[in-house]
């Protein structure tokens, strides 16, 4: 009965495949619509599989798979963010005349990896995962064939993306050489005494970790690959294999004890400050909305990291409030940029001039989306905020706080011209009929998830769980 | 009545939703409902205080948030102090919202505007009932965002996104001081209960210097609000917003909060006497600072606003000397003629569609109402006897004077001469002498709806001060059940300078503007650079701008060149070897490969390029910066283990 553990796994890789074959038998006029309704149905039942899950506590396939609430609560997660990254890619497909069964294969086959690694109790699942992440991730940066900027997006995320995978697989190998097991059990014992390799296979372990985070100093990729992609998948990029790897963290952290322990906290701290800092103060020039974005999102890793300097209960659990949050307000900003984008107004920051007045709904929306992202009650952004700097004075982390609020407000600046176009500035629209129902619906849900953690957070407890 | 006090900020929130959720179908009816919401609120308020002077108090808590390690309760109280403050805003409020009426009639945004003031109304009512801390925080962001949003109303007028932007950042400036406070206080506390943390601060159960911690960034917080020394710069500008929106910022919302912030944390300062002082120092140098800007500004509002800017630094002083009632005293009384001023001011406005004083003068004929009005707010501001200013800054000036430090004693007095000689000043050269522009000619009386609450208003200018006098027995003083008592002999003293200061000012402006007995301008010549230095309302802007928005561009402009061409410098030559190296790779390619297949030259020439492209020097970094990174992070665990 192991397989019943992996169904969600199953149900993804079945939908890739039906996706791909339908796609052949389909007519040219239907395919989007073919492919798109699969790639809702692989989702739906990929969340009613993970549902199934809920509560479970096991281990499986001789220790390669862990299902636990943790990976449970992230896999139910990105099962909602699938649903809506059909609907953000769905008009933009078209658009841009792009194969879809091709382009949903490759991110269904990305989500795969990402519930792979989800469940790694294994290093070598976790690789696993990971590469089936990375190499999807490298096909749909580049997907946009016919623009220079995407293929570059591509190759140089793919030629970056190697060498972590080679520090990555270098540090798996030294780990394995000490301990002789590939298993985060066995490892475990083995991570208290750190002698000269578990540290260097760590580091380097957690080197390739931290490149698919883009966390400072791995963070160079970031940028360019997020400006090059299609929009759609930078807004992927934004959130999936970051929190994918997030997750992980939280499993693999917890392993650590002993005065190990206490340098990877330091570790994490230095690179959770700088990725704050250098990540805000970088975007503070940004003009292009993805650019903008890929560094506010290097920014918010460095919060997100905050959680394992701390690691405690108090701080696991704001940080899955604050992804969940994040993400609808990531998600969100990218409907907004999509629609803008469709409507020719280009990836500047000046496209958003005067869309208060032409789609007063979605200048609305955006407001609320800045506000989280910097952390204004009463939004979720606040809340995760909040439930994070609490949990950092509890561990008598001060100092952290206060760079943590000053980091708060140096991101106003840069989030606030976003809104400084959208409302105090004219702009020329020559509003095309198209239906921005899909995008419209991705902004509804992350507005009222936004709004609605941000006045009761207490929803999400009911949800989140601890890995240890 | 009184379990039914947390409906009172519910009402305008309902007004707020109405509109905004009606979107266009509501065209011009937003009004219609947003003043029927803020009168009930009004009228809940009244009864509020009514029930509370009888004694009875309010408090309901439920828990908010249970999480692993803590959990938060959130609740609403009604006590003396919260009981006055809503019925000043409700009806203040109220008054604003009626004024608009006539004020914003025909404005292409006007049911937004109404929706935004009930929103507004809502958030500062919210942050009047909040029984702890983080409930305040999140009404107190909300004030800010939605003045935010009315001071951008004339969004499209040049200069107004820029000031309701220096609104916000300039206030998020002093938040993160609240914040820090906020974590630090239940980090200690484990509550953000006024009530249980009071308790504990006076059983001394809380360190000093957590206390000093918290206290100072509470008080970070409010001079951000509050428009303190050195947060004093936004508000000048914030007069880019429509007049009534700035009569509500100045007299009953947005700024208030953070007096009353500090009003409410009072019993935690007094144990801090250190931060007390730096409270009633930052209040002294405000007060005197801003009133002798007012001297030379020749726009209207502008002299309104850095007059709030100086009363505002006056009730900082007063509750920095540790008076609470003569601090909240004031905070009342100014509200009511505050509001006064800047309604009149808009209706000066309305009818000269100036506001630049040079341009008016002699509108006291042509606007009877309005210049009545104006003028009980200029008395109750300058302090003369019986208006509600003597009253409520006499109560102040003699706390100082009894708490012994007579520096600061001093610099309210002079204070007090400025604040009578530019609002006389103000006064002389709008309703008196010819009319020196044609809009000022051709001026006519504002509409009853607009005049009416001015003369409502002036009643309160007049008499809200006796509220807090001697002679009725301070019903105020017993209301907030504070006892505050000075020497009789200190009280005359005081009242007496306080008035010799008042109506010294009046007459030498009298004499300086109305006979005309005195040139300023001979002064301005000879001083040029103390004047220059004023209408520069001492180089604040320029500071800031230089140091901190330029420093941060610059530093930002940095670390983006820095983060694209990573270490450039650093391993440039590497960089260029890795090209050269790729060249070469190409031309070998192209070499053996047009040796061996020849006709194939032309497709393998561009994967050469291709090959070129993908080593070109930025790559070439980028990989190598990521060694670097892996090298780096070894090596800082050598250096920690």
């Amino acid at each position: 009965m192991e397989y019943r553990l992996l169904l969600p796994e199953l149900v993804l890789a079945v939908g890739i495949l039906a996706i791909i074959l339908v796609d052949l038998w389909t007519a040219v006029e239907r395919k989007r619509w073919t492919a798109f309704g699969l790639a809702a149905l692989t989702f739906g039942a990929y969340l009613i599989a993970v549902t199934s899950l809920v509560g479970v506590k096991e281990v499986a396939f001789a220790g390669h798979l862990l299902v636990d609430d943790w990976s449970t609560f992230f896999k139910l997660f990105f099962g909602i963010t699938g649903l809506l990254m059909l609907l953000l890619s769905f008009e933009y497909v078209k658009e841009r005349a792009l194969p879809p069964a091709e382009f949903l294969a490759l991110l269904i086959g990305a989500y795969l990896g990402i519930s792979i690694l989800l469940g790694s109790e294994n290093l070598l699942t976790l690789y696993i995962g990971l590469e089936l992440i990375s190499l999807t991730s490298y096909l749909l940066a580049a997907f946009l064939r016919q623009d220079p900027l995407s293929t570059e997006a591509g190759l140089k995320y793919f030629l970056l993306g190697s060498i972590a995978s080679a520090a990555l697989l270098c540090g798996i190998s030294f780990l394995y050489g000490v301990t002789g097991s590939l298993s985060l059990i066995v490892l475990a014992q083995h991570l208290a005494v750190a002698q000269g390799m578990v540290v260097t296979g760590t580091i380097l372990l957690l080197s390739g970790l931290l490149f698919k985070l883009a966390a400072v100093p791995f963070q160079v990729w970031a940028p360019d690959a997020l400006q090059g992609a299609p929009t759609p998948i930078t807004a992927f990029f934004s959130v999936g294999a970051k929190v994918a790897v997030l997750a992980f963290f939280g499993r693999f952290l917890a392993l650590f004890a002993g005065e190990f322990a206490q340098e990877i906290n330091y570790y994490f701290l230095l690179i959770a400050i700088a990725s704050m800092t250098i990540g805000n103060l970088a975007a503070l020039r940004q003009t292009n909305l993805k650019r903008l974005m890929a560094y506010s999102s290097i920014a918010h890793v460095g919060y997100l990291l905050v959680a394992f300097v701390l690691g405690t209960p108090a701080a696991y659990a704001a940080l899955q409030v604050y992804v969940a949050v994040y993400a609808a307000a990531n998600l969100g900003i990218f409907a907004i940029i999509l629609w803008a984008e469709s409507q020719g107004r280009g990836l500047e920051i000046q496209g958003f001039q005067g869309l208060g007045r032409v789609q007063p709904l979605f200048g609305l929306a955006l407001g609320v989306f800045v506000f989280s992202l910097v952390g204004i009650p009463p939004t979720g952004g606040f809340m995760g905020k909040l439930l994070l700097f609490m949990a950092s004075v509890e561990e008598a982390h001060y100092l952290l706080a206060v760079i943590m609020v000053l980091n708060g407000v140096l991101s106003v600046a840069y989030y606030y011209r976003m809104l400084r176009s959208a409302f105090f500035e004219e702009g020329e629209w020559n509003l095309q009929e198209g239906d921005g129902h899909a995008l419209g619906a991705v902004v509804l849900v992350a507005v009222v998830v936004i709004l609605f953690t941000g006045v009761w957070p207490g929803w999400l407890q009911g949800l989140t769980s601890l890995p240890m | 009545m009184l379990s039914l006090a947390w409906l009172i900020p519910v009402f305008p929130v309902l007004a707020w939703l109405i509109i905004g959720l009606s979107g266009r179908k509501m065209q011009n009816r937003g009004s219609g409902i947003a003043i029927p919401a803020v009168l009930i609120s009004f009228l809940f308020s009244l009864a509020v205080l009514v029930q509370v002077a009888q004694g009875q108090s309010y408090h309901t808590s439920f828990t908010w948030l249970e999480w692993p390690g803590f959990q938060i309760t959130f609740g609403f109280q009604v006590d003396p102090l919260a009981a006055m403050m809503l019925v000043v805003v409700t009806l203040v409020s109220l008054l604003v919202q009626i004024y608009s009426l006539g004020y914003m009639q025909g404005d292409s945004h006007y049911s937004r505007y109404y929706a935004n003031l009930s929103l507004f109304t809502a958030a500062m009512l919210t942050l009047l009932l909040a029984d702890n801390y983080l409930l305040l925080l999140i009404a107190w962001e909300l004030v800010g965002l939605c003045s935010y949003l009315l001071i951008g109303h004339y969004f499209r007028n040049p200069g107004v996104p820029q000031a309701a932007n220096k609104a916000f950042l300039t206030t998020r400036v002093g938040d993160f001081g609240f914040m820090i406070a906020l974590m630090a206080i239940f980090n200690a506390t484990g509550t953000f209960n006024f009530q249980e943390i009071f308790a504990l601060a006076q059983t001394g159960a809380i360190s000093q210097g957590t206390l000093v911690l918290v206290t100072a960034g509470l008080f970070l917080g409010a001079a951000g609000k509050s428009a303190q020394f050195p947060f004093q710069v936004w508000l000048p500008d914030a007069m880019a917003g429509p007049t009534p929106v700035s009569a509500l910022i100045h007299a009953a919302t947005m700024v208030a909060a953070g007096v009353y912030l500090i009003a409410r944390s009072l019993p935690l300062y007094l144990v801090v006497p250190q931060v007390m002082q730096v409270v009633a120092w930052v209040g002294g140098i405000t007060a005197l600072l801003a009133a002798a800007v007012g001297l030379v500004v020749n726009d209207i509002k502008k002299v309104l606003a850095y007059s709030t800017i100086s009363q505002l630094g006056y009730m900082m002083l007063g509750l920095g000397v540790g008076a609470f009632f003569p601090g909240v005293f004031h905070l009342m009384t100014h509200a009511f003629f505050k509001a006064l001023l800047f309604l009149g001011a808009g209706s000066v406005i309305h009818a000269v569609h100036t506001q630049d004083m040079r341009e008016m003068g002699g509108l006291g004929r042509r606007m009877p109402y309005t210049t009545l009005a104006f003028l009980a707010g200029s008395l109750a501001l300058a302090g003369v006897f019986p208006f509600a200013g003597f009253y409520s800054k006499d109560s102040i000036l003699a706390a100082v004077y009894a708490s012994g430090n007579s520096v600061l004693f001093w610099m309210g007095v002079v204070a007090a001469i400025l604040t009578a000689f530019y609002i006389t000043r103000a006064v002389v050269l709008t309703f008196w002498h010819q009319p020196r522009s044609q809009g000022a000619e051709q001026a006519q009386e504002s509409s009853p709806v607009m005049t009416v609450p001015l003369l409502i208003l002036s009643g309160f200018a007049l008499a809200a001060g006796w509220l807090g006098a001697d002679f009725s027995g301070n019903i105020l003083g017993g209301f907030l059940g504070t006892e505050f008592h000075l020497p009789r002999a200190i009280h005359h003293y005081v009242t007496r300078i306080a008035t010799v200061a008042a109506l010294g000012g009046i007459v030498l402006a009298i004499f300086t503007y109305l006979f005309r007995w005195f040139q300023p301008s001979v002064l301005t010549q000879r001083f040029p650079q103390c004047y220059q230095l004023l209408q520069q309302a001492y180089y604040f802007d320029r500071f800031y701008n230089r140091v901190f928005v330029t420093g941060t561009i610059r530093v930002a402009e940095f670390v983006a060149w820095f983060d694209q061409t990573v270490i450039d410098g650093l391993v440039n030559a590497v960089g260029r070897l890795g090209k050269n190296l790729a060249l070469l790779i190409a031309k070998i390619d192209i070499l053996l490969i047009d040796g061996f297949v020849v006709g194939f030259g032309h497709s393998v020439g561009r994967a050469g390029d291709r090959v070129r492209r993908w080593q070109n020097g930025l790559t070439a970094n980028y990989l190598l910066s990521l060694v670097w990174a892996v090298l780096i992070s070894i090596l800082t665990f050598k250096l920690l283990g």
